[in-house]
């Protein structure tokens, strides 16, 4: 206890110099929590992106649909697998798709595309395709024979609203192909490039018409009423959905590469994290050693007194952890407002927006505010100066007495 | 070693390489004996502090050895060492140096928290002690609110809180004035008397030569002259006793 009051006390000796190393390392944590604090509400952000322009929070197919992509291989008995969805308290909302690869061409191109037959209703509740319309309109109804091409394809085909287009696909029990002429009746641009590129969207009664199916459909995207569930792997959902010759699965299991993506930017979080630890912990070092200088003759005379070299470390240790404590509280105060602040007036996404695997972000980053980062990097951050302050405690543990009594270090 | 040998050199030599090689102690063999209150003399750089780090275990001699209580102290560890001068050896610095950031109260426990020994009797102690320096009303005080005599005091309170057998004081007066002094000295020699305990001082101050039983004089490393009672020459300012002139 006394070691500790020594070296709380210490602390406000020299209050100039406290001062700056606790305005430095509470900078430095404020900045972690704050940094911290953007990169989940951009990975929230991509994440919203991700899941509400089409993906959803979960999917269902029937089993081998998502390697095979054969028509044929449909999900079972879809009015069943419907009703159920209607009746679960944890689905917002669910929309089925039929999907076929198909040729699109016009007059002036051609072009392989994915058609997606949706149902517009319930396609609005689960994505946010509609608000992408950047020309036209969307479809307007499951019979709807209007076709919405993505921006990028629309470049390619050279087509424009009102223009028509053939789209060739081949039927599911015959193989046959199977022509219609449609009408480009809009144009979305979702911000990403492969949708843009490659998707036109119909109605899913005409899908289904032109692929002689019968009310089935290839993929019912499932869209929660939090983002935690997707993110839960003990949902029963995965479970319940998965049976009968189905599989639900959930963003993270469709969009793997966003996962390593948000892995691979926490792995840099962490790195930078510890860089920043270790510069903070060398302020809290320097600091310690020129109090250390300061201080020989008087721990000479705490030596003299009896004071072994493991009690003289552990003064060393204890004050640059109280050192460490301070700016920690400061810089959790710091971050907190700072986070604070943002999460109210948002960091705006100029222009075009960003673009991150495939995912462009183009709404206001909020700061994410959570507990996490200040438990977790006020350990990391005292372990660091911990580790650090060994090597003062060390070199005070080893003064001579009487070297100390003269004033050398 | 007797019972009432306290502290015994052998040959006792010690050396420092900084650049030039300087012989600060030259073969000391000395016997200090329990409840001595002696004062070691000498012009500066005569080897006086280094003698008092040797025989206190501050500091490790080149040659011969250092007996304490029986004990010699150079065998022992560095932990040994601490825990040898936190029971046996209080000490009593020039310049005070009390810890600034305790108060009086907490400066002269400090030793006591060392020993383990709890709250309530280390409260008892020190009470003890700053009744006997006269300070019972500064018991809460930082060292900076305090005169240099007050300081002083407390110093020797502190030097004193763990019962020692030696208590080693390097230059005790030499920042106080001469009224000061002579009550601090007053003072230590009327703790020698009551609690036996032994007092020796590095000192420049004639008060503290007169009042010291035995004077020891160093010069270049060795003592030169070891006188007690009525035998004792006082130096004057310059080092030097008036047989030596």
């Amino acid at each position: 206890m006394v070691f500790l009051k020594l070296a709380w006390r210490n602390l406000f000796r020299n209050r100039g110099r406290t001062l700056v190393s606790t305005a430095a390392i509470s900078i430095g944590f404020a900045a972690m929590i704050f940094y911290h604090g953007i990169f989940y509400g951009m990975k929230n952000n991509m994440y919203r992106t991700a899941t509400e322009s089409f993906l959803g929070d979960a999917q269902i197919h029937g089993i081998g649909y998502r390697s095979s992509r054969k028509v044929e291989d449909l999900i079972t008995d879809l009015p069943a697998l419907t009703d159920s969805l209607e009746a679960e308290e944890i689905v917002r909302a669910y929309s089925p798709r039929v999907y076929s690869y198909a040729m699109i061409s016009s007059p002036a191109n051609v072009s392989s595309v994915q058609l997606i037959g949706v149902d517009p209703e319930k396609e609005k509740k689960l994505s946010n395709m509609d608000e992408n319309i950047a020309g036209g309109k969307y479809i307007s109804g499951p019979d709807d024979n209007g076709l919405v091409i993505g921006i990028k394809l629309a470049e390619i085909l050279r087509l424009e609203i009102g223009d028509a287009a053939v789209v060739t696909v081949s039927e599911a029990a015959s193989g046959d192909l199977s022509q219609a002429l449609f009408r480009v009746s809009g144009i979305f641009d979702t911000g990403d490039r492969n949708m843009n590129r490659s998707v036109a969207l119909a109605g899913i009664e005409t899908a289904r018409g032109m692929l002689a199916l019968e009310e089935s459909a290839h993929e019912v995207a499932v869209d929660f009423t939090s983002l935690e569930y997707g993110l839960s792997d003990s949902l029963f959902f995965w479970d319940k959905y998965s049976r009968d010759g189905n599989k639900a699965l959930s963003w993270r299991e469709l969009a793997p590469q966003l996962v390593s993506a948000f892995q691979m930017s926490e792995n840099i979080i962490s790195f930078v994290g510890l860089i920043m630890f270790v510069l903070v912990a060398f302020v809290i070092l320097n600091t310690i050693f020129m109090s250390l200088y300061e201080r020989t003759f008087e721990f000479g005379v705490l030596l003299a007194q009896g004071t072994r070299p493991l009690q003289m470390g552990r003064i060393i240790v204890l004050e640059s952890l109280s050192l460490a404590v301070v700016g920690l509280i400061a810089g959790s105060l710091l971050g907190l407002l700072v986070t604070l602040l943002f999460q109210n007036i948002g960091l705006g996404m100029s222009g075009e927006g960003v673009e991150f695997m495939n995912v462009t972000v183009t709404t206001d980053i909020y700061p994410v505010l959570e507990p996490e980062p200040f438990v977790k990097y006020s350990i990391g951050f005292m372990v660091c100066t911990f580790l650090i302050s060994l090597y003062p405690a060390f070199h005070a543990a080893r003064l001579k007495p009487a070297r100390a009594l003269s004033r050398e270090l | 070693m007797e019972d009432s040998e306290l502290i015994l050199t052998e040959d006792l030599e010690k050396t420092y390489q900084d650049g030039v090689e300087v012989r600060a102690v030259r073969g000391i063999d000395l016997l200090i004996e329990r409840g001595e209150f002696t004062a070691i003399v000498g012009p500066s750089g005569s080897g006086k502090t280094t003698f008092l780090n040797l025989i206190s275990g501050l500091d490790t001699p080149t040659a011969g050895r250092v007996l304490l209580g029986g004990r010699e102290i150079g065998n022992m560890s560095g932990t040994e060492l601490s825990d040898f001068r936190r029971d046996h050896i209080g000490f009593i610095f020039q310049a005070y140096n009390l810890i600034p950031v305790l108060t009086a109260t907490e400066n002269i426990e400090y030793v006591m928290i060392l020993q383990g020994i709890d709250r309530k009797k280390r409260r008892e102690r020190v009470m003890e002690l700053l009744d006997l320096v006269g300070l019972a009303d500064k018991a809460d005080t930082r060292p900076t609110m305090l005169s240099g005599g007050q300081k002083q005091r407390v110093a020797v309170a502190r030097a004193m809180a763990a019962r020692p057998s030696i208590i080693l004081a390097d230059e005790p007066t030499a920042n106080l004035d001469s009224v000061t002094s002579g009550e601090l000295l007053d003072m230590m020699h009327q703790l020698n008397r009551e609690t036996g305990m032994t007092f020796i001082f590095s000192t420049h101050d004639t008060l503290v030569m007169q009042r010291a039983e035995r004077l020891l004089t160093l010069r270049d490393g060795k003592i030169t002259a070891d006188e007690t009672g009525s035998e004792k020459s006082i130096p004057g300012i310059d080092g030097k006793k008036k047989d030596e002139e």
